[in-house]
């Protein structure tokens, strides 16, 4: 038995999820413990990730993360298959973190989108940018943290599922519930913040 | 195609038209080689606490061994009540009372004692040369049948 389990959490670990063993489906259909732990194994830190991200609070995300498995647990029986597992589990953590967010009382901000500085919301890519040899730093990294912090709730789970996640179009539009086209404008224009953010940064880094 | 405006429906979120979607899809490709699309791909993900692991462990254990009963109740119950309602609307109500001999009687027990005593007093016959009145008080059989006034206009134990 424990062979057994070790050779499937193999399989799951080295599977995109719509590889997921049948077996462990159907086995956390049947509400078995050990089975669903697998599944925790290979989505704790993207979950973990999203959800922490999205509410900028390390207490919440870890209570909203916990969540997320416990739902999905109790209700593996209303996975149908029709999408990715972890489409499925980002949509049930993208309803909790709005939930949460309205428990907050923090309303999603509005986007504003008008240039600041002189810098159009939709230059191309930056020259000076080579990501081939160039290495993204820790401070670029705290920037861009600080920049997606800065982002609206809908624009930065769209980004996040797409850019970090890497789902596709139609995965983000189940996940967050809105149409492909929505998504699409919603991913240009948190790209758009972003970029203005990171550029910002660099000017100022340039400066000193 | 004018930019500005794309930018401006994209913004209001309202509906594309189809060219509008493929030069927003350009713009997408476009994005791909910035920088800030880069340094959000090597963000790194946390892995959450052993801590925040056991938790999670205890509580999918404790909601393992739960019995899942609320949803398969709700599936069984709204039968099994309609079908005991209708069989106890159909047996002790009027739409019983109404086919059954003994439409008199309240309760199921009444009825069947009803019916027990007049399926015995039909097969006590009196013997030849019987007292009749006295065998009818006897078997407390009634005089008049329903049955005879029916096939016969009038008691076939009258006319005897």
């Amino acid at each position: 038995m424990g062979i057994l389990l070790n050779n499937m959490r193999t399989t799951v670990r080295h599977s995109g999820d719509s590889a997921l063993d049948r077996t462990i489906i159907s086995r956390c259909k049947n509400r078995d413990a050990e089975a669903f732990s697998m599944i925790v194994d290979q989505y704790q830190a993207r979950i973990y990730g999203f959800v922490r991200r999205m509410l900028r609070n390390t207490e919440d995300a870890e209570d909203v993360a916990q969540e997320v498995f416990i739902k999905a647990f109790e209700n593996f029986d209303r996975f149908d298959g029709r999408a990715s597992l972890s489409t499925w589990l980002f949509k049930i953590a993208s309803n909790l973190c709005i939930d949460r967010a309205r428990k907050r009382g923090r309303r999603p901000e509005l986007v504003s989108l008008e240039p600041g500085n002189g810098e159009g919301i939709h230059d191309a890519a930056d020259s000076r940018w080579d990501p081939q040899s160039s290495a993204v730093t820790s401070e670029m990294e705290q920037a861009i943290e600080e920049a997606l912090a800065q982002l609206s709730e809908k624009l930065r789970s769209v980004l996040l599922l797409h850019d970090l996640e890497e789902l596709s179009y139609e995965e983000i539009s189940k996940a967050v519930g809105i149409p492909v086209g929505t998504v699409k404008s919603r991913l240009f224009l948190a790209r758009n913040q972003l970029q203005q953010a990171l550029k910002r940064y660099l000017i100022g880094e340039a400066r000193q | 195609m004018n930019r500005e405006k794309i930018v401006q429906k994209v913004q209001h979120e309202e509906r594309l038209t189809p060219k509008e979607s493929a030069f927003l899809e350009a713009m997408l490709e476009e994005q791909r080689g910035q920088e800030a699309v880069a340094v959000v791909k090597s963000l790194k993900r946390d892995e959450p606490s052993l801590a925040w692991r056991s938790s999670v462990n205890e509580r999918i254990a404790k909601s393992a061994v739960k019995p899942r009963r609320s949803r398969q109740f709700i599936k069984v119950a709204p039968p099994v009540v309609l079908a005991a309602a209708l069989t106890a609307w159909f047996v002790l109500g009027y739409g019983g009372s109404e086919n059954l001999p003994g439409a008199n009687s309240t309760s199921i027990t009444s009825f069947l004692y009803e019916w027990h005593e007049e399926a015995s007093a039909a097969v006590i016959l009196p013997d030849a040369g019987t007292d009749l009145d006295g065998f009818l008080n006897r078997t407390g059989h009634q005089s008049r049948s329903d049955v005879d006034e029916l096939l016969y206009g009038g008691s076939v134990i009258e006319r005897l």
